[in-house]
């Protein structure tokens, strides 16, 4: 992860606020200690000028039903991975409230320009991680979204601003929270097989303004609807087809048939085999598990010139995933993915153009470890020179050549260069050949 | 300990009206013909003048022409002028004229040209606003600062087209001057006059 420091080649003005990650999540113990390491910027600062590092996001919470969650996993790449939505919910509709709050007043140096609206991206221009929140959705399920607050204000003085939504041949005001905010994804919602993933993104903004203010919380609002089929007839968490698969009786909610009964007696209520998909009337104890799970395969593996994401898969009783990888003989620190939530894991702060060696051992949960996946070596991408579109190292004429080849071009032209988009704006204008005239007098 | 204080506020007005970034764009208007009249063929340089930014420097420009009157004046083609090294007018369908310095080191100087328009005069009357617009809501237009970004170009002159065969048209400086100089030779000669009688 590069961190901005001032002498970044960018003559772009950005601003941006520091976000400190330990406050950010302050409660929670699972935060992987390479995170807390990195300064990360959320929001609306001047990094150039120096942003007042005491300014933070005010609040970010997760609640389903309104209880805040405690069983939240916080991953790797400054992810959140909720894991834990009750089932018992499903035929009751669950809403997950994702409430995150920037208000507060920020203070800019003079300089002009616009709102930036980024596209789909992991990072910004400037890398830093979008808030990542994923979360396994049930099958057959509808997913509903609201951004709720009527409207997320920024404000100049006492000057209420809708920024600008430019692209090449005109701009249009938008509000923050409404559907254009939305659909320009400064909060994506994805939806990957049984996980829903939610980013939401840094927001740049640009202003001749001394002070702005940003007023009032956003805040995003899912709702999960299940199909009538998972029918919970006797509303004791337990769905219908489960009771009747291990023969209990749909109807009766007390006893071996409730939630708290164990009529395999290993020890373990049935709430508990069915979260855990193990036989409620035959008694598999963990405790008794000896057998290490099958290895897990690596399936894919992308590099950035920072970042690998690694792509599994499993088989067996594997809850987790682990990831041993190192720099010629250096060990370097593991990495895990729980299993059921992803198959993925990702490797960050990684050195450019450099070989690593990665092997995957599973574990299931009653500890269980498995033998190492096959040896995987992998190359990282050469470091990104931001305006070295040729990719040969420097910024020269040979670089002008390929900008003024896609000048005047937009997303779906013939020619498009989406690294020379520097606004991320969807075409490449002017304000494209400025960041690029900067990177090539500064390097 | 007054003159301090004054030194003092002369300071900081004069510091505040060097570095604030309130700054405006003139553009002046040359044109080739004096007398124009219908059928002429005729160009206008557009220069960018007090153009200068303390440690800016422009880098790229671009702009819509207008023209009030087609009937009067048609605009016919333009030339980058010659401070700029690429004309980049054809990328943007949005622009009539935009040129750009590629790599080349960016103009500090306070005036330098922009472009050559080119106008046939078609018939005789005048054209009210004839000049040149930038909408900065487009990226591509306005004076391109590499720091400052864009500034606005939006000007225009009024143009005479005069009817064929006849003088242009003094205006009131011309009779102003005109005037003043035949009181001039009005007075000499009554003062050589008196002169010879005496």
């Amino acid at each position: 992860m590069r961190v901005l420091t001032k002498s970044s080649p960018s003559k772009n003005i950005y601003k941006a606020f520091f976000l400190n990650v330990p406050t950010f999540f302050s409660n929670n113990t699972l935060l992987n200690d390479d995170i807390k390491s990195r300064p990360q910027f959320y929001g609306i600062p001047n990094y150039r000028r120096g942003p007042n590092p005491s300014k933070t996001i005010k609040s970010f919470s997760v609640a389903e039903n309104k209880n805040i969650s405690t069983k939240s996993l916080v991953q790797e790449n400054n992810s959140i991975t909720y894991l834990n939505i009750k089932k018992s919910n499903y035929n009751k509709g669950t809403t997950i409230d994702i409430n995150f709050d920037i208000s507060g007043n920020y203070n800019f140096s003079k300089n002009s320009g616009k709102l930036s609206v980024n596209g789909i991206r992991d990072t910004d221009q400037y890398k830093r991680p979008a808030i990542t929140y994923s979360f396994i959705f049930p099958q057959n399920s509808n997913l509903t979204k609201e951004i709720v607050g009527s409207q997320t204000e920024i404000r100049e003085y006492n000057k209420l601003i809708l920024p600008d939504l430019c692209n090449s041949k005109s701009c249009v005001p938008i509000e923050l929270n409404t559907e254009e905010f939305k659909d320009n994804k400064r909060i994506v919602i994805h939806k990957e097989g049984n996980k829903v993933n939610v980013r939401i993104f840094p927001i740049q903004y640009n202003t001749n303004s001394k002070l702005a203010r940003i007023t009032k919380k956003l805040q995003l609002k899912l709702k999960i609807d299940t199909p009538v089929y998972i029918s919970d007839s006797d509303n004791d968490g337990l769905p219908d087809y489960w009771e009747k698969e291990y023969g209990l009786n749909i109807h009766d909610p007390n006893g071996p048939n409730g939630p708290e009964g164990d009529p395999d007696e290993d020890g373990r209520s049935n709430i508990q085999e069915y979260s855990e998909k193990t036989n409620p009337v035959v008694k598999q104890s963990i405790e008794n598990d000896r057998t290490p799970p099958r290895a897990p395969t690596i399936e894919n593996i992308q590099t950035t010139d920072e970042d690998c994401e690694i792509e599994f898969n499993t088989s067996g009783d594997c809850a987790m995933v682990q990831a041993f990888y190192k720099e010629k003989k250096h060990l370097l620190p593991t990495q895990s993915a729980k299993v059921d939530s992803s198959k993925n894991i990702y490797l960050t702060m990684l050195k450019p153009d450099t070989q690593y060696n990665v092997v995957l051992r599973s574990y299931d949960v009653a500890g269980n470890i498995s033998k190492a996946s096959e040896t995987v070596t992998f190359t990282t991408n050469p470091e990104d020179i931001p305006g070295d579109l040729n990719g040969d190292g420097d910024i020269d004429a040979d670089d002008y050549s390929v900008f003024r080849s896609t000048l005047g071009k937009c997303s779906g032209d013939d020619g498009f260069i989406k690294e020379a988009d520097y606004d991320e704006d969807g075409c490449i204008t002017y304000a494209d050949y400025r960041t690029w005239y900067g990177y090539y007098k500064n390097q | 300990m007054l003159s301090k204080k004054m030194c003092l506020f002369l300071s900081i007005f004069l510091f505040f009206l060097l570095f604030t970034n309130v700054h405006a764009v003139s553009i002046d208007y040359d044109v080739s013909d004096t007398n124009i009249t219908p059928g002429d063929s005729f160009s206008i340089d557009v220069n960018a003048s007090d153009a200068a930014i303390m440690g800016d420097e422009v880098i790229a420009f671009g702009f819509d022409i207008q023209n009030s009157d087609t009937s009067i004046a048609t605009y016919d083609s333009y030339t980058i002028g010659s401070s700029f090294n690429y004309d980049d007018s054809t990328f943007f369908p949005d622009n009539d004229v935009a040129g750009s310095m590629g790599t080349a080191p960016g103009i500090t100087k306070n005036k330098f040209k922009l472009a050559t328009l080119n106008f046939t005069a078609n018939k005789a009357g005048s054209v009210s606003d004839l000049g040149i617009v930038s909408d900065l809501t487009n990226p591509n237009q306005g004076l391109q600062y590499l720091m400052a970004g864009q500034k606005d170009i939006t000007s225009s002159i009024k143009l005479l087209v005069n009817e064929e065969g006849s003088a242009p048209i003094p205006e009131p400086t011309t009779w102003l001057l005109l005037s003043t100089g035949l009181v001039g030779l009005f007075g000499f000669g009554r003062k050589k006059f008196f002169n010879q009688n005496s």
